[in-house]
């Protein structure tokens, strides 16, 4: 289990080293990784080394996203749900989680979470099944905006968007943490209504406000 | 009737006329209330280094106020803003003015049912330290919503004055004239109403003593350093000495790497909370008035998803009659036959033939391809009433708020081709006048999204002055040539714009767009922009018709003209399948594109073309390279290379998809 433990957060100290593109050697060797585990992930063909680079394989890309989907996932639920603002010991608590999260448990939190797509730092969270299926049969607690039906109404709970400048656009028309929003309709295009204000978004920024139902 | 003022550009601060600024949310009013306070002695202008459109004014106001003798003040109009911090060019235009022009002080407007957004900016406008007074307009719509405001109370927690208005019908004006007059006597103070995380509180105060002295307060220009405004870091710069930039980096990038949500929304948060406490103190809401009125059931009947669709094409079945059949045909008619054709042009003609001698200057100015008979008489008489009434419509549709929700109906299709609904305002301006539509393209926010745009503009919208003439002369024929030719036009425009979407760099806008409620419009309002708006046209365009004219003008005397003719005749007959004398036609049409229509009307009535013939010949027409008008706006908004870029495409493209056309209706004998 310690062993697995270490094996899986190297391919993810790894790969979110290649995600931020410094993929040479040296550059990972800095952190908490040897040499030789870095020659072991070579054998075992998660990852291929050319010339001092680091690339993923298939199965390395692979794993790697599995991992870091927990990760972020577990992330969203101590920041979001759990509301632990505490950046040091949810990032921690974070690294604990991931490491026992099965498949089921992962997909269950996801759903739970209203199929996020970035991470609390807006990191993106690598889809998973229950993502492309959107099944329910869990009950979310949180939804992501364009989940809901027309007449339904929403309590925002957070905005996850990788483009600052919506969140800027946003929040400067009042849409932030803590309104209510009611969906008036989704066809030809959302229209919602909050406070005295209409207003008609994309569902790509629907699909970025996550909200809690209400009646 | 109206007069001509000129005005100084700028307002300066150590003049004798101090200035007032106004500022607000979009669709706060804040043109109507500019409009009260100035009466018609307006200069509009590009805010220098933008696209960005200002208004300044005067306003002289009599008589004694407080002991103080009235003079005049003189009145900008800011583009309507959502925040402070420049996230927009419009964003951007607010915030220099604010910097730059070093107002005597501002007027918020707020619309009065959204309070609590409008005082996300009153907050901003506090830490700024400049005096300014906060209108509560639209205060009627308010109280039809069951909303009261406690006017006292929201003034004394803001410390500033706070007048109800209901501009559209003059209510309030006297208030707030003698807040104008006492505005400019108030000094400057910075009101801390906002309370902020304590560690940007802290970055405040240490930000704020290194910053050099500026028309607004250290704290505000230190909340906007932190939000990242690259800008204003640049401009303290060049205008403070010794300035600590480093220092200054330094505490921003501390106190951002702080915190895992964007700075700028941490702030924004604390100006919502505390916006939230004003509102709860003094906005009640009565639930149990909220009715469902006319306006509301009528406005979300426009957006529906069945019903709005034939609303809209009943609108456009209103723009064409009164556009199209009102101003392109009988207003038209008058202006060139009666006004130009019987009065201007005879005389002008006498005229120029007493005082100019040289025979060659003389066609130039009144010749077939005269700069005074075709260039003038053109952008006056046919594009001069065809663009007023475009105007008239566009503002009626404006004012009412069925734009915004005729973006809604087609955000769906402007998707797909790398637009957005916002793009359905310059397509529908350019069924009006295509060249005015490419000005429009200003209103979308990405490059990518303006040059898809103007592409398509050029290709496939034809402008009033053809439709007219192509609908008159294919709807005697038969109902299936007007279908074809619909047809293929709709499909080049899905299809270049799909592939426009895709091969263009850059990216497209999201769509995000507050729908007003319906209102009713108000005719001196419409009438007021139409006259601003026409003013602003015929400035723009009217050289460039008769720069265009002269260049034709040189053409033919050079016997360019007839040589051009004679290079592309094979390609209209081999490709196009159509007689040589229609070349002529769509080389005119390059001037006037309904003058090619008409030169083909003459022949299809001479019977020289078939049923095909004119279905290619039209739908060539349609999507041949735009006017040379339009051409002209293309370079000024995109640069010579992208314009020569697109006309060549167009050009290519139109002859490509006609003699498609050509072959596959000669071999499917749909028409013959």
């Amino acid at each position: 289990m310690e062993k697995d433990k270490k094996y899986e957060e190297n391919i993810e100290l790894i790969g979110v080293h290649i995600e931020e593109g410094r993929v040479k050697i040296e550059d990972i060797l800095d952190h908490d990784i040897t040499r030789e585990e870095i020659i072991s992930l070579k054998e075992r063909g998660i990852i291929t080394i050319d010339a001092e680079k680091v690339h993923l394989t298939k199965d390395g890309r692979e794993m790697y996203n599995l991992i870091i989907r927990r990760h972020r996932l577990a992330e969203r639920l101590l920041n979001d749900i759990l509301t632990i603002k505490d950046e040091s010991s949810s990032e921690a608590q974070a690294c604990e989680f991931e490491h026992f999260l099965n498949t089921d448990v992962t997909e269950s939190i996801c759903t739970l979470l209203g199929h996020p797509t970035t991470c609390p730092h807006g990191k993106p969270i690598p889809p998973g099944e229950c993502c492309s299926t959107k099944r329910r049969e869990i009950e979310s607690v949180v939804y992501s905006l364009d989940s809901l039906d027309s007449g339904e109404n929403g309590r925002v709970a957070y905005i996850s968007t990788h483009d600052h400048s919506i969140l800027d656009k946003l929040s400067s028309m009042g849409i932030m943490p803590g309104v209510s929003i009611r969906i008036h309709q989704k066809q030809p295009a959302i229209v919602i209504l909050f406070e005295e204000t209409t207003m008609s978004i994309d569902f790509e920024i629907a699909r970025e406000i996550y909200v809690r139902k209400e009646s | 009737m109206i007069k001509k003022r000129n005005h100084d550009r700028k307002t300066n601060s150590d003049g004798s006329t101090p200035s007032i600024i106004l500022i607000g949310n979009p669709n706060v009013g804040k043109s109507v209330i500019f409009g009260l306070l100035t009466g018609r002695y307006v200069n509009v202008s590009n805010y220098p280094g933008t696209t960005v459109e200002i208004s300044r004014g005067k306003i002289a106001l009599t008589g004694k106020i407080d002991g103080h003798k009235m003079k005049e003040v003189s009145i900008v109009d800011s583009p309507g803003v959502n925040s402070l911090i420049p996230q927009s060019e419009d964003e951007r235009v607010t915030r220099d003015m604010l910097l730059r022009e070093k107002p005597h002080g501002i007027i918020q407007v707020i619309d009065a049912k959204n309070l609590k957004r409008g005082l996300l900016i009153t907050l901003q406008l506090a830490d700024m330290g400049i005096p300014f007074m906060v209108v509560l307009n639209i205060y009627d719509e308010a109280t039809e919503r069951g909303i009261e405001i406690d006017i006292n109370r929201l003034s004394s927690l803001l410390g500033i004055k706070v007048i109800p208005m209901v501009a559209t019908e003059r209510r309030g004006l006297g208030d707030l004239k003698k807040g104008i007059s006492k505005l400019s006597h108030l000094q400057r103070k910075t009101k801390k109403i906002t309370k902020f995380d304590d560690r940007i509180e802290d970055a405040i105060d240490r930000l704020a003593p290194l910053l050099p002295g500026a028309n607004i307060s250290g704290r505000s220009l230190s909340l906007m350093l932190l939000s990242g405004d690259d800008h204003l870091l640049k401009y303290l710069e060049d205008h403070g000495n010794d300035f600590e930039i480093d220092k200054v980096r330094e505490i921003i990038s501390k106190t951002r790497n702080f915190f895992r949500d964007p700075i700028t929304y941490v702030i924004q948060k604390g100006r919502q909370a505390a916006a939230g406490d004003i509102v709860n103190e003094c906005f009640h809401y009565d639930e149990r008035q909220k009715i469902s009125s006319v306006s509301k059931r009528l406005g979300d009947l426009c957006m529906h998803p069945f019903w709005g669709i034939p609303i809209l094409v009943s609108v456009l079945y209103i723009m064409y009659k009164f556009v199209g059949e009102l101003g392109a045909g009988k207003a038209v008619d008058f202006m060139e036959t009666v006004i130009f054709g019987e009065y201007l042009n005879p005389i002008v003609i006498k005229i120029t033939e007493t005082i100019i001698p040289v025979s060659i200057i003389r066609e130039a100015l009144i010749g077939e391809y005269g700069m005074i008979t075709v260039g003038i008489t053109y952008s006056v008489s046919i594009v001069g009433p065809i663009v007023g009434f475009f105007f008239i419509f566009f503002g009626v549709l404006e004012d009412s708020g069925y734009l915004p929700r005729l973006t809604i109906m087609s955000n769906k299709i402007f998707k797909r081709i790398g637009l957005n609904g916002r793009a359905v305002l310059p397509m529908v301006l350019g069924l009006g006048c295509d060249t005015m539509a490419t000005f429009a393209t200003r209103i979308l926010d990405t490059r990518k999204e303006r040059i898809i745009a103007t592409l398509l503009l050029a290709l496939g919208i034809p402008c009033s002055a053809q439709l007219g003439v192509v609908l008159g002369m294919v709807g005697g024929l038969s109902g299936r040539v007007l279908l074809i030719i619909i047809i293929t036009v709709l499909l080049q425009l899905i299809i270049v714009g799909y592939l426009a979407s895709k091969i263009i760099p850059g990216r497209s806008s999201y769509f995000m767009i507050e729908l007003p409620p319906m209102r009713i419009p108000k005719l001196s309002n419409i009438l007021n922009k139409t006259y601003f708006r026409v003013k602003w046209f015929m400035k723009e365009a009217v050289p460039l018709f008769i720069i265009g004219t002269f260049i034709l003008f040189l053409l033919d005397k050079s016997g360019l003209l007839v040589k051009i003719e004679h290079l592309a005749s094979p390609v209209v007959t081999g490709v196009l399948g159509l007689p040589a004398r229609a070349t002529e036609a769509f080389i005119v049409g390059f001037l006037r594109r309904d003058y090619g229509a008409a030169g083909l009307f003459l022949l299809a009535e001479k019977g020289v073309l078939d049923l095909i013939q004119i279905t290619v010949a039209i739908s060539v027409m349609i999507l041949f390279v735009p006017c040379i008008a339009n051409f002209f706006v293309i370079i000024k908004e995109q640069g010579i290379k992208r314009a020569i870029l697109m006309a060549s495409f167009i050009m290519f493209y139109a002859i490509l998809v006609g003699g498609a056309l050509n072959i596959i209706l000669r071999y499917i004998h749909i028409l013959n």
